[in-house]
């Protein structure tokens, strides 16, 4: 997976990098099943390995005119980068490694029925909350993909 | 379970969601000449939802399976959501009807971002508080880039989406961290389960992924430089309403987060906080200085803002008593209420001068703007004046809360230091009412907008701002019981 991660940012064509986040995504959904959330990746698999990623490869067929390869934009700065994400990697694996972590939950294998149960249970409000989200969402990507003449005969 | 009771506490919500359906159905049956009626509409709607705050005002119960918790501190917020959802549907029209913006799309929008205030204020659980929060700066990205055509407007938002995205998947990291600690998401049990076990690596992570991802929000320095661009950027009414409604719910967020969940070990943060609150004062204010450009500078001075508004955030958590905690919940209620219509309508004002597109609010457009429009330079000087913190206006209550509320907390250094600044700030602020009022107009002076909406808008919150700045105890017993449902 962190290899997928590395190529998505390191490849210089646009085409590669999507190819490398489907490994990405892929193994992120192994890396649920390992950790007991079978559910969830099948999810991952379903909606990231499967929808997500053709759409982005339909979205870079549709906008990519001539050549795909780009400089990498952002070199300026890459070994303030590096420091900073080194010492913020060495600040999680220093959180991790020196806690005692007997406070932590352990995870329960929880079936399809119980999962639909609680969405629409306890969960229903953030549930309801999330459909107003994806609603604002949509008509926020209608408004910004339509055309300006369109949105004068909408004004 | 949810109860009945639950839906009804939740009663500005519903009239919110319903008013945003109504708001998009009647956008598509409206003959192009009659889209103005969706002004009035969003107005009496949020009316509505207002008035449904003061019919549930003192429910203290969480709902739906403690995922929300409606208490007067939440009704409080949300009463100010409304009021800055009023003051923003009020202000816009105007200025996108002029450069052929749609306004049902504005409004629509607008509603979701306000929807989403209202979430973060109830929030009683990380998880909705974190769906509340994209609720509200979803909507806000797309405010930014609001004007399409226009190329700074464009790289406003987009500057916004990325670092704001950034900015939340910290924060959601900053959540993970304090869930994998407590196996809880639920605010009051987080509390519960920190207190009494010392500090451990992992909580400083989470903590500090929390403060990132929250203050990134909030515009402190140094996690600012989204602001300027997407404030300058963004149509002038929309800058406005980004600079105090998400900053509102930011704050609401804090709230609940480091007084809520991190309440119980205050101890631990409350130094972040202090030296996060000096560094955004002083450098929202010393950028500010030198800013030709008025929008410019009102961006920058509303991160000196937040820097106040942080500091009582800070004395809350060195306060030695119960007491004082509240007194800084207190201060910091009324501050976020008092910035708020102050810093909208003097938004309003600079895109009332730039009535002509291609106008960019720069200082010259302000030159003689007592001679041309009376009424509206008389506005703008109040409003500065109120921000600079000058009695008999609300800010002058407002910096004097905050001042004691440090004092009493023991903070006395960070009070001299809001002091300074306020008197640092008075500088720019004054500026531009030397501008108004002793300059001659140049040879081509900008065009002012006259229309109706921006008028009522604009003297509603001139009137409020002196109205509170003489009776300040009106507000002062809502701010005080909203504050005391926190404890």
């Amino acid at each position: 997976m962190v290899g997928g991660g590395l190529a998505v940012v390191t490849l210089r064509n646009v085409i590669h990098s999507a190819v490398a986040m489907m490994v990405c995504f892929g193994s992120l959904a192994g890396m649920y099943a390992l950790l007991g959330a079978p559910i969830i990746a099948a999810a991952q698999v379903l909606i990231y390995l499967g929808a997500i990623s053709v759409l982005i490869l339909f979205a870079i067929m549709l906008t990519q005119a001539g050549d795909a390869s780009l400089p990498a934009p952002f070199h300026r700065q890459v070994w303030l980068a590096v420091v900073a994400a080194v010492a913020v990697f060495g600040l999680i694996v220093w959180g991790a490694v020196q806690t005692d972590w007997h406070g932590a939950t352990r995870a329960t294998v929880l079936g399809l029925t119980a999962i639909a149960q609680a969405i629409f249970t306890t969960y229903a409000l953030p549930f309801e909350v999330l459909a107003f989200l994806l609603l604002a969402a949509i008509i926020g990507s209608i408004f910004l993909a339509r055309r300006p003449e369109e949105d004068e005969r909408a004004s | 379970m949810t109860e009945l009771r639950d839906v009804y506490s939740i009663l500005p919500e519903l009239l919110l969601g319903a008013l945003i359906l109504v708001v998009i159905t009647t956008d598509l049956f409206l003959p192009r000449r009659s889209k103005w009626l969706l002004t009035p509409l969003t107005v009496f709607g949020l009316l509505l939802a207002g008035a449904a705050c003061i019919a549930v005002w003192g429910t203290n119960r969480s709902a739906f399976a403690g995922f929300y918790r409606v208490d007067d501190l939440s009704i409080f917020l949300k009463g100010a959501t409304m009021l800055i959802g009023i003051l923003s549907a009020l202000f816009a029209p105007a200025y996108l009807r002029q450069r052929r913006l749609p306004l049902g799309e504005f409004n629509a929008i607008l509603l979701f971002s306000l929807l989403g205030i209202c979430v973060l204020a109830s929030g009683g659980d990380l998880i909705t508080l974190f769906l509340g929060l994209e609720l509200m700066v979803m909507p806000s990205y797309l405010l930014a880039g609001f004007h399409k055509t226009d190329r700074y407007s464009n790289e406003g938002g987009l500057k916004y989406f990325l670092l704001g995205s950034f900015a939340s998947a910290i924060l959601l990291f900053g959540i993970s961290w304090t869930y994998g600690l407590t196996g809880t998401t639920q605010i009051a049990q987080i509390g519960a389960r920190l207190a009494g076990h010392g500090i451990s690596p992992a909580l400083v992570v989470a903590i500090g992924f929390l403060t990132v991802g929250a203050t990134f929000k909030i515009a402190a320095v140094p996690f600012h430089y989204w602001t300027p661009d997407a404030y300058q950027g963004a149509p002038t009414p929309i800058a406005g309403f980004l600079s105090v409604g998400p900053k509102l719910g930011a704050f609401a967020l804090l709230i609940r987060v480091f007084a809520g969940a991190l309440g119980p070990i205050h101890a631990d943060w409350v130094t972040v906080m202090v030296i996060l609150s000096v560094l955004t004062m002083v450098g929202g204010n010393v950028v500010a200085l030198t800013q030709s450009n008025v929008k410019r500078m009102l961006a920058y001075s509303s991160i000196a803002h937040t820097g106040y508004i942080m500091a009582a955030l800070a004395a809350y958590g060195n306060a030695p008593a119960a007491r004082a905690q509240q007194q800084a919940i207190e201060a910091m209620l009324f501050y976020v209420l008092a910035y708020a219509m102050m810093n909208i309508a003097a938004f309003a004002v600079v895109g009332m001068l730039q009535r002509e597109p291609g106008r960019f609010g720069g200082l010259a457009s302000f030159a003689g703007l007592a001679s041309r429009s009376p009424g509206r330079a008389a506005a703008m000087a109040v409003l500065l004046l109120s921000l600079t913190g000058i009695p008999p206006t609300v800010g002058f209550f407002a910096k004097w809360y905050v001042l004691l509320a440090t004092v009493d907390a023991g903070l006395s250094w960070l009070a001299v230091v809001i002091v300074l600044n306020a008197a640092l700030a008075a500088f720019y602020y004054l500026r531009v009412i030397v501008y108004m009022y002793m300059r001659e107009p140049d040879g081509n002076p900008a065009p002012i907008d006259h229309s109706l909406f921006g008028a009522v808008g604009l003297g509603l919150s001139v009137l409020a701002v002196v109205l509170l700045g003489v009776f300040p105890g009106v507000i002062l017993d809502v701010v005080r019981i909203s504050a005391a449902s926190l404890f």
